[in-house]
């Protein structure tokens, strides 16, 4: 069943942002619900895709593929965004997304997030800035990974906070 | 210094904003600060903090990381491309160093202005925040393409003779 706008907005209060409770149901009425198997792809790398996921349970594995086989990205859970970079710049997945237990998304597509604009704009805006939060967030752990893969040194904390989460291993 | 650009012109050429009005692509272009820099110049420094956003105008700019020592490049940008966003966007240091590959022209967009579009929801924001969004999404996916390449290239080291 899809969510009732308040408890949406509870689990992605990032996408809640700048909306009144109506540009949420708004929102809603535009998405569909998936109910995964474990095992079963999301998304698959290499596939034009042009829809966002908002996982509500359950857990995802991303998986990129390379010649000797994959590597994971990472296990995802409830309250992640996956697939927001085919909806903003369509074209090939970035990578397999794999229900690891039974789990349920709710998908957004280019269309839906274009029809809203008009009325409701605040919702298109409140998307696209909890799209770009998590695209950051995604090239600061990717640029660090390249340069692990690339085998050079880490960088040093340039900050007392930055010293911090290295020290408890966040961030 | 270069001829002058009709940065009207540059904006409206950006997909991103080709669906504004001609006013709003005026006061865009007119909160640009544009400037000339020579090859090498560094524009952002990884970790400093962040004044604003910038957009390459002409030339290329290269995107990367100092590391050991070395500079590493994992980016290259050029017309129509914008840079320093990621650092904006959560209020972070800035995650890579950007500097001129060539001689460049670059326009840039401080802090109080970006802020400014990236939280209206009226269409000239929606549009800064479409732009803004689909830059990244380019950047990540350059990125992923870098990381899959280091990959395939680490195992081939790891199965072959050890060097």
């Amino acid at each position: 069943m899809v969510p009732a706008s308040q408890d949406f907005a509870r689990q992605f209060p990032q996408l809640a942002g700048h909306c009144r409770d109506e540009d949420i149901a708004a929102m809603l009425s535009r998405m569909s619900l998936r109910r995964l198997q474990p095992g079963e792809h999301l998304i698959e790398e290499g596939a034009v895709s042009d829809r966002v996921y908002f996982l509500l349970d359950g857990a995802l594995d991303v998986r990129l593929h390379v010649t000797s086989g994959s590597k994971t990205a990472g296990t995802f859970g409830p309250g992640s965004v996956l697939g927001e970079v085919a909806l903003l710049d369509p074209g090939p997945a970035t990578a397999t997304v794999t229900a690891t237990v039974t789990a349920t998304v709710l998908g957004l597509g280019r269309a839906a997030l274009d029809d809203l604009r008009v009325d409701h704009p605040r919702a298109v805006s409140s998307v696209l800035h909890a799209l770009a939060a998590v695209l950051s967030e995604r090239i600061r752990r990717a640029s660090d990974w390249l340069g692990e893969v690339r085998g050079l040194p880490a960088p040093p904390p340039r900050t007392l906070l930055g010293a911090l989460r290295a020290l408890i291993g966040a961030g | 210094m270069s001829a002058p650009v009709d940065l009207a012109a540059v904006v409206r050429a950006l997909p991103c904003f080709c669906e504004l009005a001609p006013a709003e692509i005026d006061a865009l272009a007119a909160s640009l600060l544009v400037l000339d820099h020579e090859a090498g110049q560094v524009l952002i420094r990884e970790g400093d903090r962040a004044d604003g956003v910038y957009l390459v105008i002409l030339g290329e700019v290269s995107v990367g990381r100092q590391r050991g020592g070395t500079y590493e490049e994992i980016n290259r940008l050029t017309s129509g491309d914008l840079f320093g966003l990621v650092a904006l966007v959560d209020d972070g240091p800035r995650s890579a160093t950007c500097q001129a590959a060539t001689a460049v022209t670059v326009g840039s967009l401080p802090r109080n202005v970006f802020s400014l579009l990236f939280n209206a929801h009226a269409p000239i924001g929606l549009a800064f925040q479409r732009g803004l969004c689909a830059q990244l999404a380019r950047d990540f996916r350059h990125l992923d393409h870098q990381i899959q390449q280091a990959l395939a290239m680490a195992a081939e080291s790891d199965s072959g003779p050890p060097r």
